[in-house]
């Protein structure tokens, strides 16, 4: 408790506001191409986990190219991003539904593939033969598609 | 930026979440009836199969591994089997398949021996004749592995064989002193003679302390099953209570039913025999000519057959464990 007490001060502290921006423009991303990654494997004696992952974008200066740079969030990552989208929540201004909207959705989201991830775990560990060593990749974006043509012009 | 968006897209942004949040509410529902329908089979089969009984859920699933055909390198099976005996793949793609099936026959015996009942000559022979494939589903598998395992142990007669007389009070309670917390040589003694000249099974046994809510409902699935055999529940005192609470009701459902069921030792000394259905178990009084644990348990390992484990003891003057071993 008090150990979360003390990153949530930090995050909010004067030198370190960025870590809330930052927590939204990682959901941007998420947004955009995020996936959830489940990975069982108890069965060869290692930790079970699921990581959330996505890729921005960087252009290379001297060439010009555009290189895809992968990001991978952890177990725990994905709590601190769950706590600070809370956080962001509370902040953020009553008239600004949108993103309010943007963050629950996005909570919810994170709470339904936890929900998957506990129940193949559950599987996992009842020694069903189907459910060792498995894999589960989701895509969890949904920007591009659907609402591309609102947010093209960031 | 994005999050600046004006509110007409908010409705479209919420139906569209929910589509999607729906689509992984199915994909759980789908999960979660996996899991109920895997529950179910293993009780049908269980209740069919009194030898499935004597493994644990995690167990059954290793043996249903082992028995699986494998034709891809990357099967499970493979993957298993690299881990516990790190074989390597070579180029030669027969002698990668030859050297798994191997090792799968070897992994098998080993896990099988352990419950020491007397096997069948042939294994090799049963082994072939019960592989399963890898496509068939979870309750054609387990009926699979259950005929291989009756045809293996004779359908497990051997654990149903009336053996001496039975006590008609068949729960007892060995009281612990409160110094020795820990099984001690005179506990291990007692335990040793309770099992009338039968090496112990790991199913004989709860370990408290590791037990999950689920091993404690099998094992008295066990003892309400094989009702001339001898079951031991060791470190009671140390459970954690919610668990402590469900072996007391177990004990107490057991109590209630009045069926023959096993005899079972429960060692503690907290427990008192004020506890229905529990009796004091005096222990017989020291005789000076029996043998030694460690004697008796050497002729245990004799008359089965088994060969003694070499075992390395490193004991240091502190007596933690520590010493300099070269």
């Amino acid at each position: 408790m008090n150990d979360n007490l003390q990153i949530v001060n930090g995050w909010l502290s004067n030198e370190d506001t960025t870590v809330l921006d930052n927590a939204l423009i990682v959901m941007d991303n998420l947004y955009r191409n995020g996936a959830a990654d489940i990975r069982l494997c108890h069965l060869i004696n290692q930790v079970s986990y699921f990581e959330v992952s996505y890729s921005i974008q960087r252009t290379l200066e001297r060439t010009n190219e555009n290189e895809q740079v992968p990001i991978t969030l952890s177990m725990s990552d994905i709590d601190d991003h769950k706590r600070q989208l809370a956080f962001c929540n509370v902040d953020i201004q009553q008239n600004r539904l949108f993103s309010k909207t943007l963050i629950e959705c996005q909570l919810k989201l994170l709470q339904k593939i936890e929900r998957i991830y506990l129940i193949l775990k559950k599987l996992e560990m009842s020694g069903h033969p189907d459910f060792q060593l498995r894999q589960e990749h989701y895509g969890i974006s949904i920007y591009p598609s659907k609402l591309n043509k609102y947010t093209s012009n960031i | 930026m994005f999050l600046d968006h004006p509110n007409p897209t908010v409705i479209e942004l919420e139906q569209v979440s929910k589509q999607r949040t729906s689509a992984f509410d199915h994909i759980y529902e789908s999960f979660n009836q996996h899991y109920d329908e895997w529950m179910k089979n293993l009780e049908t089969c269980r209740a069919q199969c009194c030898l499935l009984n004597l493994f644990s859920n995690r167990q059954i699933m290793i043996l249903i591994i082992l028995l699986q055909q494998s034709p891809s390198p990357t099967s499970i099976r493979r993957r298993f089997l690299e881990k516990i005996y790190s074989f390597r793949n070579t180029s030669q793609q027969q002698n990668n398949d030859d050297e798994e099936q191997k090792f799968a026959i070897q992994c098998l015996r080993h896990y099988l021996s352990s419950i020491r009942i007397q096997q069948a000559n042939n294994f090799e022979e049963i082994y072939k004749l019960h592989q399963i494939d890898a496509g068939r589903s979870s309750e054609a598998r387990l009926k699979k592995l259950a005929e291989f395992l009756n045809a293996l142990f004779n359908d497990g007669q051997e654990l149903m064989e009336r053996q001496g007389t039975i006590d008609p009070d068949q729960q007892f309670l060995i009281p612990l002193t409160v110094d020795e917390e820990n099984l001690d040589i005179t506990t291990f003694n007692v335990l040793i003679d309770l099992l009338n000249q039968r090496l112990p099974s790991s199913f004989q046994i709860l370990w408290c302390t590791t037990a999950t809510n689920e091993d404690i409902k099998l094992f008295f699935s066990r003892i309400r099953k094989f009702r001339y055999l001898t079951f031991l529940i060791i470190d009671i005192d140390k459970m954690h209570h919610r668990l402590r609470e469900i072996l007391l009701s177990e004990q107490d459902y057991l109590t209630r039913e009045q069926v023959e069921h096993g005899t079972i030792f429960y060692f503690s000394k907290e427990l008192t025999t004020s506890r229905s259905g529990l009796r004091q178990f005096h222990m017989p009084a020291k005789d000076h000519q029996a043998d030694s644990p460690a004697t008796k348990l050497k002729k245990l390992f004799q008359t089965n057959k088994i060969a003694i484990p070499l075992i390395r003891i490193i004991y240091g003057a502190a007596g933690i464990g520590k010493i300099e071993f070269n």
